[in-house]
This record gives structure tokens, sequence and C-alpha cells, in this order.
């Protein structure tokens, strides 16, 4: 099996960086699995939570759900930024290398959860998207 | 030692006048039976039922995801053409593969019903059922026998 996990996540990261709604909000900080520490709000970031081989046919499909995390400062600036992740991946298809088809993407779970961090209240708006591949 | 046989083996290829074409690519589902009508013949000393076999038939099923490439050995719109409804062909398989020495089966059938299913959130899905066809003589009905042929 090629990296089919590594090519949706090169697939991601290139379609939050090259929009232009994110990359005014967040710049160049949107990050795989965790952020440096210390990372100044706001930012975005994105791990697969949960991945499977359907094995339904002879040929091969997968399911996979990503979870993106928005942290910002400021909660009706976490929710804008959580659109416009809403707005470039929603039913949307990747392209993927490796022969991979991204027929269906779409939003799933949404959730907002207020924290702190350092001592700082913190705005984290989470959006989870299924996305299936075949090949 | 069990040697179970798994889906992903299987062999399907359809025979028409424009050639052969496999359609096993991306299938799910694979179906064969054999079975009869009956007769029932019950008389008056009889404690319960009695019947006879009669006619014997033998329909075919495969589902399958459509595929928008259409290549070989997938289903897709050029292939669905091929096998629509009142198609006659050759319906050929094996469910250890299309390999020499092999069991396989094959009927002469036409195309009964050709399904399509398109869900919101999921991917489209075809299912063709097979009707066995003919008479007495070779080549109709049940040609090749999957329990005792092997080529």
């Amino acid at each position: 099996m090629s990296d089919a996990q590594g090519i949706i996540e090169t697939a991601l990261y290139s379609r939050l960086s090259t929009n232009t709604n994110i990359m005014a909000a967040v710049g160049a900080k949107i990050y795989q699995e965790q952020a440096p520490d210390k990372t100044p709000l706001d930012y975005i970031v994105f791990h697969m939570v949960d991945g499977r081989d359907d094995n339904s046919h002879p040929t091969r499909s997968m399911q996979f759900d990503y979870q993106f995390d928005v942290l910002s400062a400021n909660r009706a600036t976490a929710r804008q930024i959580a659109g416009y992740i809403d707005d470039a991946l929603h039913l949307v298809p990747l392209t993927l290398s490796g022969g991979w088809t991204n027929y269906y993407i779409v939003g799933t779970r949404q959730i907002s959860r207020p924290e702190n961090i350092d001592g700082s209240q913190v705005y984290r708006r989470i959006r989870e998207f299924n996305i299936r591949i075949s090949k | 030692m069990s040697e179970w046989v798994a889906g992903p083996l299987i062999y399907v290829d359809w025979i028409d006048n424009s050639g052969t074409i496999p359609i096993h690519g991306d299938y799910t589902k694979f179906n064969f039976q054999r079975k009869t009508d009956k007769a029932e013949i019950t008389a008056g000393a009889d404690v319960s039922r009695n019947y006879l076999p009669t006619i014997a038939d033998y329909p075919v099923s495969i589902e399958a995801f459509f595929n928008r490439s259409g290549g070989t050995p997938a289903i897709g719109t050029a292939v669905l053409h091929r096998l629509r409804e009142k198609q006659y062909g050759t319906l050929r398989w094996g469910l250890e593969g299309n390999g020499t020495g092999s069991p396989k089966g094959a009927i002469y059938c036409f195309v009964e019903t050709q399904e399509v299913d398109a869900p919101n959130d999921g991917p489209v899905t075809v299912k063709l059922d097979f009707q066995t066809t003919g008479g007495s003589g070779s080549g109709v009905g049940l040609i090749s026998d999957p329990t005792i042929d092997v080529w």
C-alpha cells in the first residue's frame, strides 16, 4: 500500500495553504499533528482521528476522518476561520497523487471548546471531515 | 486444514457479439443460484406433502461500484450499455480466478435487470440480474457446471 495517509495530508495542507482567506487569517501557521510550543494565536492544527480500509471489493478504497482545530484568542475569529476551512473542503474533492481519487469529502462533526492555555483564554473550534478515496 | 475462498479471487466476464469483457473489477457481491421448480404429487395415503422436482433455473447477479473511468474490468457507462436489459450473452465466472484448471461456471442468459443506485452520501453502485435461458441442447442454459467443470 502506498502512503495514502501521507498523500491525503499533503493535499490537505496544499488546499489550506493556498486558500486566500485562510492565509490572510493564519499565514503559514497550519500544522499537522501538533503546533510548535508557544505558537502565537491564531493557528490551525489538523490530524487523522480515524482511518479504515473498506475491503468491500477487489480494488482499493479507504475512508478517513480528519480533525481540524482552529485556535484563536477571539471567538468570532475562530468561528470565521473554521468557516473558511469548511468552504475550502466541503464537497470540494482533493487532488491526490499515487493513482488515488478523492470521490467524497464532507464536513461532519463541529465542536466549540473554550480553553485556558498558559493563563490566556483560547477559543478552539473543531471541524471534522470524512474523506473517502479509491484507486 | 481449512482452505476458504475469499471474494477478491473471483473472475467474471461477459461475452456478446462485441466480444469479451471482464466485469469483476469493483464487484462487491456475486450470487449464483441453482434451483428447481416443483410439482406437488401428494396423494390420498401420504402423511405429508409429496413433491417432484421439475424444471431447473440458474439465476446470477452481480453487484459492483460504478466506475467513472470505465476501463475493464470495471463497470462504466460503456459496459452498462452492453449490459442493459434484454441483452443476450454468455456469462462466465470462476470463484477461484481465471487460471487454467480452476472451476468455472457459465450460463447462456439475458440481462433481466440493470439497477443503478446513487445515494447522496456514498458511491454509485450497480446491480445486474442475469436470467439463464435455453432449452435442451448444448450452448444454452447452464453451459458449464461450476461444481464439476474445470478449464
